[in-house]
């Protein structure tokens, strides 16, 4: 209920004496005034901040050494300063766009000095910095926005390090589990939690591909997410973290459909006794934590973290797991009248379905024959679980 | 918010950005002088309005030079050994990805690793020092193929910098 309508009705009910008048005041104070949001001048200080920076940029080549350095010393003190002051006695919001605005300046001048006095990078370590300032602001402000800032610049500087360096930043990979995940862990927030998964695979895709290490390795990644879920966990609030692993885990499983086929899976079987020692430990402990759970269904989504690489035809066996693993959604998603389980099921057998079709037809089908069929397949398939699914609601309903 | 904290945290970033800044010029008076020869670089004209290309002859390290199996990933540290001749020009002994015990007369110059052809038999090295800017307007005079020499300086802390170039 908004408090305009509550202060209304409250009127009539202190009136029809339901209530006192003190108690419609304890009422009220739990839907407290929506606080005015000063969006316009968040977005006039962002303007002034940025037209100095093009200003500066468009005549820095005017400018001497010391010239650049004063004028990103004064105006990244500047914007930290009215920043903290803003904050503190007007408004948080514009004074944590003011911080931010000062950070990235602090930002741009590690690489425009490091350009200045010739400094060469051999690794992502300006972007540790920068992180690691983001991070501290978030330590002392407890402001989410240098949170996301953090995470960003970290996740931002892990790419960076693929890409020119072809190589893992550790300390980037630490700051994100150490730093950030002692963040989620103490907040429990479910924003952070999402934003740290999203961090998590693509940092775990620069370390898999970039270090030349086999792709399976990504299934440790996102079973030690999909474990490490309930540290951080409250009760009734969605599990973003084993449903990211979940998602993760099911992409990989879709795309094994396609490359594992004859011969690749053989090179991938060598040398993988570390993670086969690192996978038992961690599919026991999954596996006891679904047995713990009062739910007994969870173990369904274990059957993503199956090494099929293991198999010969890999492609099929993953074909076959995501066949499997859509179907028992569906019928346990039936069978304990849950909409979400049927939901998740029915998505799930679309797309293997789509797999399958692409997989098993493209080769040997003309083109439009193909788009044609596998339009009319969808269509039949979508029909008949539509058509489950209504009678299911239905059913729902009735009772 | 803990504003001691808070200014804490700026003070060291400025701190930081001066200390960059500091170490630059620091290196004057506590690096180490070392004279390169150029090489012709790529581009036809390496005059940028405010800045010539330079390539040095360091940074073409002919396969016996080079101390390693195989070739390096793009963009990986490696290490030239460098020994002044008897007019002071530096000259490479070796290279490779292990940093080099220098002697005196020796110095030892961190690069980045580019490509190799393998026609030539040549690995490419970045010393990272390809710009010198120079004032406006001046660039005609740099002439293209020209051989010249460049003064470096070296600090401890792997920091470099183009002193002159004649």
């Amino acid at each position: 209920m908004k408090r305009n309508q509550l202060l209304k009705e409250s009127e009539w009910w202190v009136e029809e004496a339901i209530i006192t008048e003190a108690q419609r005041e304890k009422l009220l104070e739990h839907y407290p005034e929506k606080q005015y949001k000063p969006v316009l001048l968040t977005f006039a200080a962002l303007f002034i901040g940025l037209g100095f920076l093009t200003f500066t940029a468009s005549n820095w080549s005017y400018l001497a050494d010391w010239g650049r350095m004063a004028v990103l010393l004064l105006s990244m003190s500047a914007f930290y300063v009215a920043g903290e002051r803003v904050y503190k006695k007007k408004s948080a919001r514009v004074g944590s766009s003011l911080i931010l605005t000062a950070l990235l300046i602090f930002g741009a001048a590690i690489f425009l000095v490091g350009q200045m006095y010739h400094y060469t990078a051999f690794s992502a370590s300006p972007f540790l910095l920068w992180s690691m300032a983001a991070t501290g602001l978030y330590v002392v402000m407890r402001e989410g926005l240098f949170y996301y800032a953090a995470a960003v610049i970290i996740t931002v500087g892990q790419i960076y390090s693929g890409l020119v360096f072809q190589d893992f930043y550790l300390w980037l990979g630490l700051l994100l589990l150490g730093g950030l995940g002692w963040v989620v862990y103490e907040t429990r927030s479910l924003a952070f939690a999402g934003v740290f998964a999203v961090s998590y695979y693509i940092q775990a895709l620069v370390l898999v591909f970039s270090g030349g290490y086999p792709y399976y390795w990504l299934i440790i990644g996102s079973m030690a997410l999909y474990i490490a879920d309930d540290l951080i966990t409250q009760k009734g609030q969605t599990r973003i973290w084993k449903t990211s692993a979940v998602v993760f885990m099911f992409a990989v499983f879709f795309l094994q459909i396609f490359f594992l086929g004859d011969g690749y899976a053989e090179t991938l079987t060598e040398s993988s006794l570390y993670f086969f020692l690192i996978w038992a430990v961690l599919f026991v402990l999954a596996v006891v934590r679904s047995a713990l759970s009062t739910t007994n269904y969870y173990w369904i989504d274990l059957l993503l973290f199956i090494p099929v690489f293991r198999f010969p035809s890999g492609d099929l066996f993953s074909l076959i797991v995501l066949f499997i693993y859509a179907v028992l959604w569906l019928v346990s998603g039936y069978q304990q009248e849950v909409r979400r389980w049927v939901n998740k099921g029915t998505a799930a057998f679309l797309l293997t379905t789509l797999a399958a079709y692409f997989q098993l037809a493209w080769d040997f089908m003309d083109r439009s024959v193909f788009f044609f069929v596998g339009g009319l397949l969808l269509f039949v398939l979508s029909y008949g679980l539509e058509k489950k699914r209504r009678s299911f609601r239905r059913e729902g309903e009735e009772q | 918010m803990k504003q001691r904290w808070f200014y804490g945290l700026v003070s060291a970033q400025i701190l930081f950005l001066l200390l960059m800044a500091a170490a630059y010029y620091a290196m004057d008076m506590v690096g180490e002088k070392v004279v390169l020869k150029t090489a012709p670089v790529d581009p036809r004209d390496p005059f940028y309005g405010d800045y010539v290309e330079l390539g040095y002859e360091i940074e073409e390290v002919p396969g016996e030079q080079w101390e390693e199996q195989g070739a390096p990933d793009r963009g990986e540290k490696v290490f030239l050994l460098l020994e002044a001749d008897e007019e002071g020009i530096y000259e490479l002994q070796k290279a490779g990805s292990e940093r080099f015990d220098s002697e005196k007369g020796q110095v030892v110059l961190p690069a980045r690793y580019l490509w190799e052809d393998e026609r030539a038999s040549i690995h490419h090295v970045d010393i990272g020092l390809n710009r010198y800017y120079v004032e406006e307007n001046t660039g005609k005079m740099w002439e293209q193929g020209e051989e010249r020499l460049v003064t470096i300086v070296l600090a401890p802390w792997n920091q470099k910098k183009i002193v002159t170039l004649e």
